[in-house]
């Protein structure tokens, strides 16, 4: 890590100092004097998540009356609220780049702001929870891993506390399917490998377009915002995810699937990236629901933000 | 009531202890900052000026926040998350999971870096 203090922070205005500072490890804070095309693209990264947190807080609060035991009810109550807290740590980040929480609301009720691929879904029984879960866990560990090293320091030190928090969603999602695939009914393993069919796909996908077809990767990491492509992170998830479903004896269900020690990377079947971008674009099986209920509550809870306002 | 020297933040709670200023440094970029002490001074120019003698003479430092002691708002802790919040959500902590884990035979639980609270 470079300090700043032998990193001379830039000049205001001076943006080929700027990008210097950043390319040589250089960090930012809020209230620097930043590029407009930095503050653009910190401020797309931090929304994209920040609105991905408070809709992934539907898929488990829709299940919560439903858990079937009071233990695992109080932890996934825990994980609706930290998911609930990060939204807010990420808006307020946002709001210090200019753009504001009810902008961000507002535009994805618009249609106008994209939400990621994995909440464009739901669960659809109860044994897909855990191993759903372990899979969005797991991808948003190694992705956050990967975004932590990035310049703009609010987002960073935003990530350090849910990463905190998300480590406690997967070792409890990890121990939840184990206690399902060692002691569960062959109804409920059956549901778990289910689970695993249907979520594996959208979380390969979950990290975005490969490198050759991404519009986002050349900004992000010219301001040193992102630190790894797409295809790397993916390829860490892989090196990640493979052993801890090996031990809860899954197959992860892609045939293709293998490392190749030559080439040192993981061989896979690439998403149907046609259908991805349609499921971000709305086409998903629950983005209507999801958006609907969101409306309901953001028209119902409105007076709050009046009374804030009037204040 | 703001004396002279503070720059008066309209704060309820106890009477202001008008005239001192809290001194925060970050040394590094990537660390958060610190809370050095504090310098009486009679107001937030001559505060800089103090905290600079005081603190900053010898370190080299990269910013530093001097804040008006009774611009602070104090969040007192609470004794329910100390206690029975924090006792009844062991399983917050990875160290609740690996046991289990081992006990029912998945041997190989990863180790996430990210450090317990």
């Amino acid at each position: 890590m470079v300090s700043a203090v032998e990193v001379r922070l830039p000049a205001p205005g001076d943006v080929e100092a700027f990008a210097a500072y950043v390319a040589a490890g250089g960090l930012v804070d809020a209230g620097d004097w930043m590029p407009e095309e930095y503050r653009a693209e910190a401020v797309r990264i931090v929304s994209f998540q920040a609105l991905a947190e408070v809709i992934g807080t539907l898929l488990f609060a829709e299940w919560l009356p439903r858990i079937a035991s009071v233990h695992r009810k109080r932890i996934l109550t825990a994980k609706v609220q930290d998911e609930t807290g990060h939204g807010h740590i990420l808006m307020r980040v946002a709001e210090d780049l200019g753009l504001t929480r009810e902008q961000i609301m507002e535009e994805y009720l618009a249609g106008r702001r994209k939400l990621l691929n994995a909440f464009h879904y739901g669960f659809d029984a109860y044994c897909e929870l855990p191993i759903g879960a372990l899979l969005q866990n797991s991808a948003a560990i190694v992705q956050f891993r990967s975004l932590v090293k990035g310049s703009y320091l609010p987002y960073v030190r935003a990530l350090r506390k849910i990463m905190r928090e998300e480590s406690f969603h997967f070792y409890n999602a990890l121990d939840w399917t184990h206690e399902l695939m060692t002691a569960g009914t062959p109804r409920q393993k059956a549901e778990v490998e289910a689970g695993l069919v249907k979520w594996w796909p959208i979380i390969v996908a979950y990290f975005g377009p490969p490198d050759a077809a991404s519009v986002h990767t050349q900004p992000a990491m010219r301001w040193r915002l992102k630190v790894n492509t797409n295809d790397e992170v993916r390829q860490a998830w892989f090196s990640f995810i493979v052993p801890v479903l090996q031990g809860l004896g899954l197959t992860p269900p892609d045939p293709k699937l293998r490392h190749d020690p030559e080439l040192g990377r993981w061989e896979y079947t690439e998403p149907d990236w046609a259908e991805v971008r349609a499921v971000i674009n709305g086409a998903g099986p629950r983005s209507a629901y999801w958006k609907e209920l969101i409306r309901r509550a953001y028209e119902r809870d409105g007076w709050v933000r009046h009374v804030r306002a009037a204040a | 009531m703001p004396t002279s020297g503070t720059v008066g933040c309209a704060m309820s709670g106890p009477p202001p202890e008008a005239g001192i200023y809290e001194v925060f440094i970050r040394f590094r970029r990537e660390q958060p900052f610190q809370h050095a002490g504090s310098v009486r001074a009679a107001d937030a120019e001559l505060a800089r000026r103090y905290a600079q003698d005081v603190f900053l003479r010898r370190d080299r430092y990269l910013e530093v926040w001097v804040v008006p002691r009774e611009c602070i708002v104090k969040v007192e802790r609470d004794p329910w998350l100390d206690g029975v919040k924090f006792r009844q959500t062991e399983y917050r902590r990875p160290s609740y999971f690996t046991p289990r884990l081992r006990a029912r035979g998945f041997q190989k639980v990863p180790a996430l870096s990210v450090g317990e609270e």
